[in-house]
């Protein structure tokens, strides 16, 4: 049990620091025109509420491969800008592809080689969604805002209806699975993507808006609260399938409040860039102005 | 990001089907492009094929404008007197026209529309404003336009300002434009609206007192952008030297200039009142409004292929120029843009000539002809070619001689042409460097005559800058103020 919450804790950890120094380094595609704003939360928020019925009206191999395409496509999406040419960018994610198949294959899903390489897909895309909200603009409040209404939709899809548990036995025993777990015994301890994105995103936007301090914080609360929430499942203080956004919803939801009224609505792409120009962030320790 | 994309859908779709445009989405657009500015400095890409569309294979551009073409001649029979007889009479059906119809199909001409404009009003359009061109060439010429219309034209003039970033937020936007000028007034005050900036009309006055108004501190925002015709900026040019304004004297950072030729040397001599500052020319026309032009840095001329069907027609027919020969500029305003006044072939009156071959400049994307040469009425024949006024005009303006703007005719004269011209001296000197000018410019000048005074030019052509507007108090110039205090 331990190990399990280790690897999970860990794996969240690495999300948000590749997440993170992704951000650094790396300057995504934009379309030419577009900021992120409102009508991309109430697009998210709609594509996150009807995809899970959409999933559950397919039968298991047609979900898990659209699901699987998905997750390709995101992490084509996020390899795009690495330096190797096109052909070894393909030849990863057909390695990564396969790879995913044959775990699956070989030890089902419920193995542990399954679950690492489910960790490593599972952070590549967390890398580029994240990465993609934060680059084409996502602010704080719009954080904010989006936080609540997961918070709503997790409390009510995953405590109140079984929408989340029969989502995760659809797609569990595909390829790619959308959690980061760990198997313990017939069962396993694990922390959805979509959490995980919004864990990612709370340090992205905070770093992005007010520079490295918020950031760290929002990471070492971030993290804090998703471990004790793993180690109250784990120590069966909580049901086994319990909404973290319960717990991390709250959190992303004051700090961001709390970020806007004292600090204002953040840094733009512009000036975000051009700060990490004039102050390697690395070396950096206080909020950048 | 999400409404940004779904504006362009919808943009698309009715560029696509010739359906109205949806005005929210076009100025959702306008919204997304300055807050893209506002958050990464600037667009990526090709924004500019957001208005325009992808960039379409030369055959299947012409299959799009033919059609587009049959759905405004369609409309235009069904709903207008002028086109309905023309079609009854040529015995064509307008929903089956061939390029080899359209051909057929003669150009519309200024005249008819100035003499009758109504004839050329669809019968179920409701016109909200009559906008009339200035008329330097002639009798004003009207066109009604609706409601739809007006608020179509200053969303596209709003996205362009935009995406040439000619207009930015924070902007204190001078108009030096003739009140007259509706559309252009009602687009450039909309996009300052929408863009956040101020506009703020001074009108055609005295040059001396637009100085005061554009000069640093002369009001609570000094003036960051001029919208000026090219004669009225030569006339702000010379007497901005004589009274010995500086480019510091301004906060100027950009200068919108056009609705005439601008030439090499009144941006020259203009950059040593103003600065060295952006320039941007601009190319648009009451008639065919949205359809317009960009210049580029190669000295092309580019039509928007989305707005208007264009064609180069020859000086003496109706049949196509051949490529580097001058013709007339023939322009169909296409729907979904047009639904009041309705013009097919629309002759411009203005001369270009049409270019060959592949072009290598920044928007070789777009079709292109060359830069306006002049007005048809104004082009003269000579034993060897055609004259036009733009070379005239370019050799005139580059020599501190001429004053600005400057002020000419010109007229056949044995196997040349005789040019006349306003300077400042006539001295041997004066007169040598004009010739010679002339002459570099191949405008095959076999008499010259030259005025101190320009009353006595007999034949000089008409500028907008003559359409000068009373104000009751003549301002002091900041200098003169200066020099009293």
């Amino acid at each position: 049990v331990i190990a399990a919450v280790a690897f999970v804790v860990v794996t969240a950890a690495s999300a948000v620091g590749l997440a993170l120094a992704y951000l650094r380094t790396v300057r995504l595609s934009r379309p030419p025109i577009g900021v992120f704003n409102r009508s991309d939360i109430t697009a998210m928020t709609c594509g996150i509420a009807v995809a899970p019925g959409l999933y559950l009206l397919l039968p298991k191999v047609l979900a898990g491969a659209l699901f699987g395409l998905t997750v390709l496509s995101v992490i084509a999406f996020t390899l795009q800008p690495a330096p190797p040419p096109t052909w070894v960018r393909r030849a990863i994610l057909l390695l990564l592809a396969g790879l995913a198949i044959a775990v699956a294959g070989a030890g089902g899903s419920h193995s542990r080689a399954f679950a690492t390489v489910n960790a490593a897909v599972v952070i590549l895309c967390v890398v580029g969604i994240t990465n993609l909200w934060a680059q084409t603009g996502m602010r704080t409040g719009h954080l904010l805002v989006l936080a609540a209404l997961l918070t709503v939709y997790d409390v009510v899809f995953t405590a109140l209806f079984p929408v989340t548990s029969e989502l995760l036995g659809t797609l569990g025993s595909a390829p790619v699975a959308p959690v980061v777990f760990w198997p313990v015994g017939d069962a396993g301890l694990g922390l959805g993507l979509g959490d995980l994105l919004v864990l990612s995103a709370f340090v992205l936007v905070a770093y992005k808006d007010y520079g490295a301090a918020p950031a760290r914080r929002a990471a070492f609360s971030g993290l804090l609260v998703t471990t004790a929430m793993l180690v109250g499942v784990a120590a069966g203080a909580l049901p086994s399938l319990v909404p973290t956004m319960a717990g991390l919803g709250p959190l992303v939801v004051a700090s961001c409040w709390s970020w806007q009224r004292r600090l204002g609505t953040g840094r733009t792409v512009r000036d975000f860039s051009l700060d990490l120009h004039a102050t390697p962030i690395l070396q950096g320790g206080g909020d950048t102005p | 990001v999400f409404d940004a994309a779904l504006a362009q859908l919808s943009l698309a779709a009715s560029l696509a089907t010739g359906r109205r445009l949806n005005l929210r989405r076009l100025e959702q657009l306008t919204d997304a492009m300055c807050a893209t500015v506002a958050e990464f400095g600037a667009m990526t890409g090709a924004p500019g094929g957001v208005l325009s569309g992808p960039v379409l294979a030369d055959d299947v551009r012409r299959d799009v404008a033919l059609r587009r073409f049959r759905s405004q001649a369609v409309r235009a029979v069904a709903g207008t007197d002028h086109y309905a007889s023309l079609f009854s009479a040529l015995e064509l059906d307008p929903g089956r026209l061939t390029y080899d119809d359209v051909a057929r199909l003669p150009t519309t001409s200024k005249t008819a529309l100035r003499d009758a404009p109504g004839r050329f009003v669809h019968r179920d359009a409701r016109p909200v404003t009559r906008a009339t061109t200035t008329g330097t060439t002639g009798r004003a010429t009207s066109v009604h336009y609706s409601d739809y219309e007006l608020r179509v034209i200053a969303a596209l003039t709003a996205n362009h300002m935009v995406l040439r970033r000619l207009i930015r937020t924070g902007d204190v936007v001078a108009l030096c434009i003739s009140s007259r000028a509706t559309l252009a007034l009602g687009s450039v005050t909309s996009t300052c609206q929408r863009v956040g900036a101020v506009a703020s009309l001074i009108g055609l006055v005295d040059p001396i007192d637009a100085l005061a108004q554009l000069a640093r501190g002369a009001t609570a925002q000094s003036p960051t952008v001029l919208n000026v015709y090219a004669s009225y900026l030569g006339a702000l040019v010379e007497q901005g030297l004589r009274a010995g304004y500086r480019p510091r004297d301004f906060a100027l950072d950009r200068i919108l200039v056009g609705g005439e030729i601008v030439t090499e040397g009144l941006l020259r001599r203009a950059r040593r009142v103003f600065g060295d500052i952006e320039f941007a020319e601009n190319c648009a026309m009451t008639e065919i409004a949205p359809a317009g032009g960009t210049p580029c840095t190669a000295g092309h001329l580019h039509l928007e292929p989305s707005t208007g069907m264009v064609e180069v027609l020859r000086l003496d027919g109706d049949e196509p120029a051949l490529p580097d020969e001058p013709g007339r500029l023939v322009v169909t305003p296409l729907p979904p843009y047009r639904e009041t006044t309705l013009l097919l072939r629309y002759d411009t009156e203005d001369v270009v000539s049409a270019l060959d071959g592949p072009l290598a400049c920044e928007l070789r994307h777009l079709p292109a002809t060359s830069r306006i040469a002049g007005k048809r009425a104004l082009a003269l024949r000579h034993d060897d070619g055609w004259l036009f006024q733009r070379p005239v005009q370019e050799a005139l303006e580059q020599l501190d001689v001429v004053p600005l703007p400057a002020r000419y005719g010109y007229w056949r004269a044995g196997s040349g042409v005789a040019v006349e011209a306003y300077v400042r001296d006539d001295s041997i000197a004066t007169r040598s460097a004009v010739r010679d000018s002339l002459l570099a410019a191949s405008v095959p000048v076999t008499e010259l005559s030259l005025e101190t005074d320009p009353a006595r030019l007999q034949r000089a052509h008409a500028v907008r800058a003559d359409l000068r507007e009373q104000s009751f108090i003549a301002q002091p110039t900041q200098l003169q103020a200066a020099g009293q205090a």
